[in-house]
Formats: C-alpha cells, sequence, structure tokens
C-alpha cells in the first residue's frame, strides 16, 4: 500500500449561459482492498448550488445530484483527498452481477470484433500460460492480459478520432481512439469470452484527465487492467465509479437550459509516497 | 396549498382571454352589421381601426366572410376559436369534458356557419355554446382557483375590448368592478400591484381612460405578470 | 345485439363532441383524428369472463412476480427456467433498476393483455403489455356515450357497467402513493393518447403534467405551482417510455424526462406506475416462458394458454421454424405496436430466404407462432349492414392491493377485410366489450 494525495477537477465553460442546470456527479470514490480512501472532500461552484444531495445510482456508485437555477457560465466540481491504494491490481468481490456478462450498446461486437476475438483466442490456445506467480487462477489472468495486450496493439490512441457515444465496434473500424475505446473494445472481446466485466472511470497518475479502465472477474475478484496503457493497475489508479460501459459511469451528466456545452478544462494530480 | 402549475395557470388566463375575444367580438361585430344595414356600409372600418386591424378587405361583404372565419389571420373569430379550444384541451382535467366539448360545440357551430347565407343567423348557436361554457364554469368547476384565473382571464379582455371600443364608463366601472372582486380572491404574489395601480388610479375619474388608452391597455395586459423586485 | 345505423352515428357524433381523438404522425405533421368506432359491442359471457378472469389475475400475478426476482435475486434464472441471455439482452432490461423494491413490492400496476379467440372458442394470449399499455379510457368514455344514445341497449341486456375503471385506476394509485399527490405524466399535447392522458386525469382527479412541471429536490419529487409553492407527490402515472423517463439515468438527450426522478423513486418516495423496467416482462421472447413462470411462482397450471410458439434459440424450434416457415408468423422481438410481424405465407421465395437467413444469424431476435385463425366479429358497415372482420382483446388487469380484472376491455378490429393487424396505429377501430352480469 502505498499513500495517494488526489486531486481532481473539470470545470466547464458555456458559450452562453447555463440556467435550471440539473447534474450528476460520479466523484465519490468508494474504498475497497485496492483503495482505501482516507479522506475526501468535495467542492462545486457556482456555489451555493440551490439544491444539493448525496445519492447512489443505480450501480453501486456514490454520487452528487443537484440543481443551479440561476444563469451561470461556467460550472465546476472536483474532490480532493488521500488514499491508501494497493500496488496490486486485485479487488476481491462477491460473486459479479449477471449482466455483467452480455453486451450493451456502447459494447455490441460486430463481427469485425467476432473474427478478431477468434483470432486472439486461437493464439492464445496454442500457447501455454508461463505465469504461475500469482493466487489468481493462471489461465484468467493470462486470458484477461492477452485480450488487453491484444487491444492495445491494435488501436491507436488519437484524441478527436471518437466521441463519447463512439461504440467499440465503431472504434475498432476507425482503428484509433482513447481509454474508452480501448476499454469498450477489452470490454467486448472479455464478454465474448464469458469473462464478466465492468467499466471503471477515474483518475490515473500522468494522464492529464479523467481516465478509464477495465475490472474483470477472475474468480473470486476483479483485476484491474488499463489496455490504453498495456499495464495492471498500481498506486497510480483510483476507480471513482463503474458500469457496464462509459454511459453507466460517466463522471458527470448534466441537462440545463442553454444553447450548447462549452469547452472543458480538466486539472488532476497524484502524489504517490 | 394550489395544485395549479404555472403553465395551467396560463392556459387557463388565456382560456379566458380567447372565449371572451370570440364572444365580444362576435357580438360587437353583430351591432355592426345592423347599424351597415341601414345607416353606414362603411362602419366595419371603424370596427377594425378600433382594434387596431388592418382594413385588408376593402369592401363590406368580404370583410365579414373574411374577418369571422380567415384561419390564417390570427385576429380573426376563427382564430380566436381556435386559441380558444388549444387551450380548453390541455385544460380538460381541470375544466372538464363537459366544458371543453361546449368550446368544441361553438367551434363546429361556427365552421358550419360559413356555409350558410346569413351569418347573423346561423352563428346564433356559437353565442348559446360560449354562454353555455360560462355557465359550465360557474356550475361545475371544483377548483375555486382555477374558476378564478379563467374568469381573471375573461375580465381582462372584456375591459381590453370595451376600452377599445370606448364603451361607457359606467359599464367599464361594473365590469371592473367584477375583476376587483376577483382579485379580492386570487393569493398574494398573482396580480401584479404596480399595473393594479395604474388601473385604479385611471378608472378613478371618468373618462380619463380614452386620454391615458394606451398606458391602461399596457397595464391591463400585464396584471398578472410577475413582480420583479425593483 | 341489434344497433341502427342512426344510433352508430348518434353514438359517433357524441364521441366528437367529447373529442375523443387519437393523434397520428403523417407526412411530417401531427394530425388528430377520431378512433374509428363501431357500435356493435363484442359480447362476452359471465361464465367465458369468469374465467378469462382467472386466467388473466394469475398470469398478472405471474409476471409481477417474475419482475420482483429478475431485479431482485433472479432465481428463475438460477434455476434456469429462463435462460440468462433472454433476460440480460432483452431491450426491456434496465440494469439501473436492479435492487429497486418498488412502494409495495408492485411493478405492472396497470397490464395490457392482449387476447384473441380462436374459431373454436378457445382463447389465447397473443401478448402481454407492461409498459404503457393505452386504451382503456376510449371504451370507458363509448359505454358513456352509448347508455346516453342507446339507453334501450342496457336496459333490454344485462351488462356489467365497466364506468368503475376510473375508481380502480386511482385506488390503484393510492395503493401505493408514498405520500403526496397523483399525477399522471405526459409528454404533452402532442402525444398521440393526449386524450387518454387528460381524460383519464379528469377522471380520476390526478393532475395531469407535463416534467416541466415537476422537479426532484433532495430525493423528492414535487410540483410548483404557479405562485412557486411546492407539493410532494407520490405517485406517477406516467405516460413516457423508460428510455425518456430520466436524463440522469437513462438517455441524456431527453427533453420530456425529469431529472433525478430515478432518485426519488429508489429512495422510496414516490411510486412510479408501472415501474420502470418491466419491458423485460412483456418482450416478446419472454413471452414464451410466461407459462413457465405460473408454475414456477404460483405452483399452478396455466388457465390461458399462449399462442403455440417456437424459439429458433432452441435447435428443434429453429429447426421447426425453418421447416414450417410458410404457414408461420414471425415477430422480431424489438418491434411493438404491429410492426415486425411477418405472415411466412405472405413472402416471396426469395423473401423467405432472406428471412431464414436472419433468423439463423440472429436466432435471439426472433419467435415464430403459429397463425391463430382468429375469430371475425360483425361490424357496422356505411349503409348499417354488418360484414365481419378480425378482431382481438384487449384486458386491462390493476394490480394494487389484489388483482383484478377489468370488466370490459378494447376489441380492437382491422377495417379491412381478412386482415390480422388490429392495431390503431395501423387504422384498425374499436369496439365495445360487454361483459354480461347473468
Amino acid at each position: 500500500m502505498k499513500t495517494v494525495r488526489f486531486k481532481y477537477q473539470t470545470e466547464l465553460a458555456f458559450s452562453s449561459p447555463a440556467s435550471e442546470h440539473r447534474f450528476l456527479l460520479r466523484i465519490l470514490p468508494l474504498s475497497d482492498d485496492r483503495q482505501q480512501i482516507e479522506s475526501l472532500s468535495w467542492h462545486i461552484d457556482p456555489s451555493p448550488v440551490d439544491t444539493l444531495w448525496k445519492t447512489a445510482d443505480g450501480f453501486g456508485n456514490d454520487a452528487l445530484a443537484g440543481q443551479i437555477n440561476a444563469p451561470h457560465n461556467r460550472f465546476c466540481f472536483g474532490i480532493e483527498g488521500v488514499a491508501e491504494v494497493s500496488g496490486e491490481p486485485y479487488i476481491s468481490s462477491g460473486e459479479p452481477p449477471r449482466m455483467l456478462l452480455y453486451p450493451t450498446e456502447l459494447t455490441r461486437p460486430h463481427s469485425g470484433l467476432v473474427d478478431f476475438y477468434e483470432s486472439i483466442n486461437n493464439g492464445i490456445n496454442n500457447n501455454t500460460s508461463d505465469d504461475i506467480n500469482s493466487s489468481v487462477p493462471i489461465n484468467a489472468l493470462y486470458r484477461i492480459q492477452h485480450f488487453s495486450h491484444a487491444v492495445h496493439d491494435r488501436l491507436r490512441y488519437e484524441r478527436g478520432a471518437t466521441a463519447n457515444s463512439t461504440s467499440a465496434a465503431e472504434a475498432f473500424d476507425i482503428g484509433a481512439g482513447v481509454c474508452q475505446d480501448y476499454a469498450h473494445i477489452l470490454l467486448a472481446l472479455l464478454r465474448l469470452d464469458k469473462i464478466p466485466c465492468r467499466y471503471a472511470a477515474g483518475l490515473a497518475s500522468d494522464y492529464g484527465e479523467t481516465h478509464a479502465w477495465v475490472e474483470a472477474w477472475a474468480g473470486a475478484r476483479y483485476i484491474a487492467i488499463d489496455p490504453t496503457r498495456d499495464k495492471l493497475a498500481d498506486e497510480g489508479y483510483i476507480a471513482l465509479s463503474r458500469g457496464r460501459d462509459f454511459a453507466d459511469s460517466s463522471i458527470e451528466r448534466g441537462v440545463f437550459k442553454g444553447t450548447c456545452r462549452g469547452t472543458q478544462t480538466v486539472s488532476l494530480s497524484m502524489e504517490i509516497s | 396549498m394550489g395544485t395549479i402549475t404555472i403553465e395551467y395557470s396560463s392556459n387557463l388566463y388565456w382560456l379566458g382571454r380567447y372565449v371572451e375575444r370570440a364572444y365580444t367580438t362576435l357580438n360587437t361585430f353583430f351591432n355592426y352589421c345592423d347599424i351597415s344595414l341601414d345607416k353606414d356600409k362603411n362602419s366595419y372600418k371603424e370596427f377594425l381601426d378600433k382594434l387596431d386591424i388592418e382594413d385588408k378587405y376593402g369592401d363590406y361583404k368580404r370583410f365579414i366572410h373574411g374577418y369571422l372565419y380567415d384561419g390564417a389571420d390570427c385576429f380573426t373569430v376563427s382564430s380566436s376559436l381556435r386559441f380558444a379550444h388549444d387551450n380548453a384541451l390541455v385544460c380538460r382535467n381541470v375544466i372538464g369534458s363537459e366544458a371543453l366539448a361546449y368550446i368544441q360545440l361553438a367551434a363546429d357551430a361556427f365552421h358550419a356557419s360559413s356555409k350558410e347565407k346569413n351569418p347573423r343567423l346561423s352563428l346564433m348557436p356559437v353565442i348559446d355554446y360560449l354562454l353555455a361554457f360560462w355557465g359550465s364554469i360557474d356550475d361545475k368547476l371544483a377548483s375555486g382557483e382555477a374558476r378564478t384565473i379563467v374568469k381573471c382571464g375573461k375580465l381582462v379582455e372584456r375591459l381590453d375590448l370595451y376600452f377599445r371600443f370606448s364603451y361607457d364608463h359606467k359599464l367599464i366601472n361594473s365590469e371592473y368592478e367584477k375583476l376587483c372582486y376577483l382579485l379580492s380572491r386570487v393569493r398574494k404574489g398573482f396580480c401584479n400591484a404596480r399595473h393594479l395601480a395604474v388601473l385604479v388610479e385611471v378608472l378613478a375619474i371618468e373618462e380619463s381612460y380614452k386620454a391615458r388608452l394606451d398606458e391602461v391597455l399596457d397595464s391591463l395586459s400585464r396584471l398578472f405578470e410577475e413582480e420583479r423586485a425593483a | 345485439m341489434e344497433m341502427s345505423i342512426a344510433t352508430a352515428r348518434e353514438i359517433n357524433k357524441l364521441m366528437a363532441r367529447y373529442g375523443v381523438k387519437f393523434g397520428i404522425y403523417k407526412n411530417g405533421g401531427f394530425i388528430e383524428q377520431l378512433f374509428p368506432y363501431d357500435a356493435i359491442p363484442r359480447i362476452i359471457s359471465r361464465d367465458e369472463f369468469a374465467r378469462l378472469d382467472r386466467g388473466l389475475v394469475q398470469r398478472v400475478d405471474a409476471l409481477n412476480c417474475f419482475l420482483r426476482d429478475i431485479y431482485s435475486k433472479a432465481s428463475i434464472v438460477a434455476d434456469k427456467v429462463v435462460p440468462e441471455e433472454f433476460v440480460y439482452i432483452s431491450k426491456g432490461y434496465m440494469p439501473e433498476c436492479a435492487h429497486i423494491v418498488p412502494p409495495a413490492g408492485v411493478y405492472s400496476h396497470i397490464s395490457g393483455i392482449d387476447l384473441v379467440q380462436a374459431k373454436d372458442g378457445a382463447w389465447y394470449i397473443l401478448e402481454d403489455n407492461l409498459r404503457i399499455p393505452s386504451g382503456a379510457s376510449y371504451p370507458l368514455i363509448a359505454r358513456e356515450l352509448s347508455r346516453i344514445a342507446a339507453p334501450e341497449a342496457f336496459s333490454d341486456n344485462d351488462v356489467t357497467d365497466n364506468r368503475n375503471y376510473s375508481e380502480m385506476l386511482r385506488e390503484t394509485m393510492d395503493f401505493v402513493n408514498r405520500g403526496g399527490l397523483n399525477v399522471i405524466l405526459t409528454p404533452g399535447r402532442y402525444n398521440a393518447a393526449y386524450f387518454e392522458h387528460s381524460y383519464l386525469a379528469e377522471r380520476t382527479g390526478a393532475l395531469l403534467v407535463k416534467a416541466s412541471e415537476l422537479a426532484v429536490e433532495d430525493a423528492v419529487l414535487y410540483m410548483k405551482d404557479y405562485l412557486g409553492v411546492k407539493a410532494k407527490v407520490g405517485a406517477v402515472y406516467r405516460r413516457i417510455s423508460d428510455e425518456y423517463l430520466d436524463p440522469m439515468t437513462f438517455r441524456a438527450d431527453s427533453l420530456i424526462g425529469v431529472p433525478h426522478i430515478m432518485d426519488a423513486y429508489r429512495a422510496g418516495n414516490v411510486a412510479i406506475i408501472n415501474a420502470p423496467g418491466n419491458g423485460v416482462a412483456d418482450d416478446k421472447g419472454i413471452y414464451y416462458f410466461v407459462p413457465k413462470m405460473v408454475k414456477y411462482y404460483l405452483d399452478e397450471e396455466p388457465i390461458l394458454q399462449n399462442a403455440p410458439t417456437y424459439l429458433p434459440y432452441y435447435e428443434d424450434d429453429m429447426k421447426f421454424t425453418l421447416d414450417n416457415i410458410k404457414r408461420l408468423v414471425i415477430k422480431d422481438v424489438s418491434e411493438a405496436g404491429g410492426y415486425g410481424v411477418v405472415f411466412g405465407s405472405g413472402l416471396s421465395e426469395e423473401k423467405l430466404a432472406e428471412l431464414k437467413a436472419t433468423i439463423i444469424k440472429e436466432p435471439r431476435r426472433f419467435i415464430s407462432q403459429e397463425v391463430i385463425d382468429f375469430i371475425d366479429l360483425d361490424i357496422m358497415d356505411e349503409n348499417g349492414g354488418a360484414v365481419p372482420r378480425k378482431a382481438d382483446l384487449r384486458a386491462y388487469v390493476l394490480t394494487g392491493k389484489s388483482t383484478r380484472v377489468w370488466a370490459s376491455g378494447l376489441t380492437r378490429f382491422s377495417r379491412v377485410e381478412g386482415s390480422f393487424i388490429v392495431n390503431s396505429s395501423q387504422g384498425g377501430g374499436f369496439k365495445d366489450t360487454w361483459v354480461l352480469s347473468r
């Protein structure tokens, strides 16, 4: 375990004032055996907001819900805290919900992804694992990592190539994307392999904005794995929310009266000691 | 505790206004029809002038048909009835299906009259149905608050038209007193005190409303505007 | 049952008077039209209805058990009575609803069960509608108006009065109300069923509101009046589908939903009628399993039968479907309202081959059914004569303290000779449904 001081903020600047703004923020990390949250504070600006309450979403994440009525040009939210984070990627849990085995709109495989899955699967079956240094069933960990490698090798990291609404299949055809797309494609492959898995959104060191990775079930616990960087999660990862895909676990959702959304600025720092 | 949302209050108010507009313009129209029989064929021009409507008809006959039935022109009786119906339709659950049906019947009778030779005669059922609508509102509308709002709309429209047609001060005062009675029953914050003060001031002196017509019409139309902190 | 053409005209005139309409979008515009009404009622005998009543109560109770189970332990899946993928791939399954127990544990408060009667007299269930089954207002007002236009029809026959629907509905809302107002949430004036929304609001005393008139604060749903005074809402009979209900939970681009309403619901502060997530139980694929649910949850034999149905998902059923496709009706499980229904007999060889290929490729997407040659009912033509047309029956089953069947229903008929498509969106008309009291 290492001590991690984290600080994160997103600022939305609107091109014209927003009013009657309702929002849901999934920015409150929960403790588990990979991340122990020792202290946490949050802030929202403009302040004070008209109504604000703490809630939970349908996927077990903590969240802040609220409303700002008066016109405002910017909306800012963030958290700051200290966590003890493990260098190991494992998270113990009860049996995963069965829904994590099935595709969602954003992770539904098309024939290209199915072919890709088949080719990776054939590759795995022709090799045997030599990783015996783990209490997780070797086969599961090995498979999960193998799929993650394949996604990492196949995709090119490129901002702007995809959008929030881009599905795994679309990103796969484009051949490029960001962390969300890497995660969606890996989720699609793992689910084809009958491995229950979930999308994790959160903070990662040296990433500069919120990150996304995958937590895959490997019999008795989840393994947090980051296909974008092709590595298992370590002390540099703090999960804020989880769901079947991006749509379930997006960090911020909002509706407001106004013309359009403006620019988003994220600042994020993690000090690991 | 109120259960009338801001949308309902607006729909009820405009329902009252449009029903009244259809009713009083029809009645006034009948008066001008009467004058034009043996007195002044061009009296309809005065009618339009009072309502700030441009004379695009040219002659009396075209005026009759156009002013009544042109659905594309939002100042016509046809349009008033359509707007009344639009507002009534979204208030069915408040005013009741029966009151809504009277608006439907008035609109149906109105459109049927367009095919008749004598509009003055064939339009009489329209007046009947509009009066039946008010009977239904008075007799059946369960929510006193909703009834007050519809009738506020009705009296604002009536006063507006009476002002425009330069009605006798006595007649105006009697309608104004009805309005004051309603206002004594509305909840605090509904009626705009500043605009009410203008009405009170102007109507206190007989005939002064003619001199200050624009001002009084403006305050009347904004009587239920939200009061903003100065 | 004799009904003269003059009487029929009088009833239709009264329908126009009271604005009994439904809206459709046509050529880019919204128009409202009268719902074609046929004055000859469908008549169901007392004994026949008693049997339907028992079967429908049983079916709806089982479906409510299924929903409660699916969104908690999902034991029916663990026990392999219903295959897991049928549940979790269903568009109607809402993972956001997992582990939420709705007020009083009721999921389907208002169920619209579509039945047909075969030529041998047997009734078959065609479809369950557990999301927003519409249509009850039409026979309700039709009866009201028929009693005015044709009083002797009711004085000469023993017809069960059906005008208690609004009371039943209000009791259903009151039973789950969490303290506060009953409201009916409508997408607005330009919804196909707006007449129904406003009429049911009038009859039940509920307030008809749009999303903009509601707001959630601190996980409590409120309605604000015109002066800004808040009143708590205890039950929402929503006429908006799940996807659009809450932009914070479901489709983020919904403009007709109430942000955070799911939060108020999850906190147990408001009842949503019908519960979100019910679509998993009225999925055309799940339909196949409803008789099995009756056995599984109630340990009873199903009283009412499904139309014989095959799931290409199962190997034997796939073979049967492909071999007999010409006499089967194929339904795409993701479509509703009479869309996505294909009769094998009506397809060219080329189209048949295409359909077969699609079924083989996506077996989970389709069910196939025997075509039930259901009965024709007489409808009145323009001259007052009687002509036979296919007709079904939508029964309304309300669940509150107990499950009750409305002693009436919506009989829909096709206006095209020989056609089996009775949906109003496809030009069908409706009749009153008489349940005899003796």
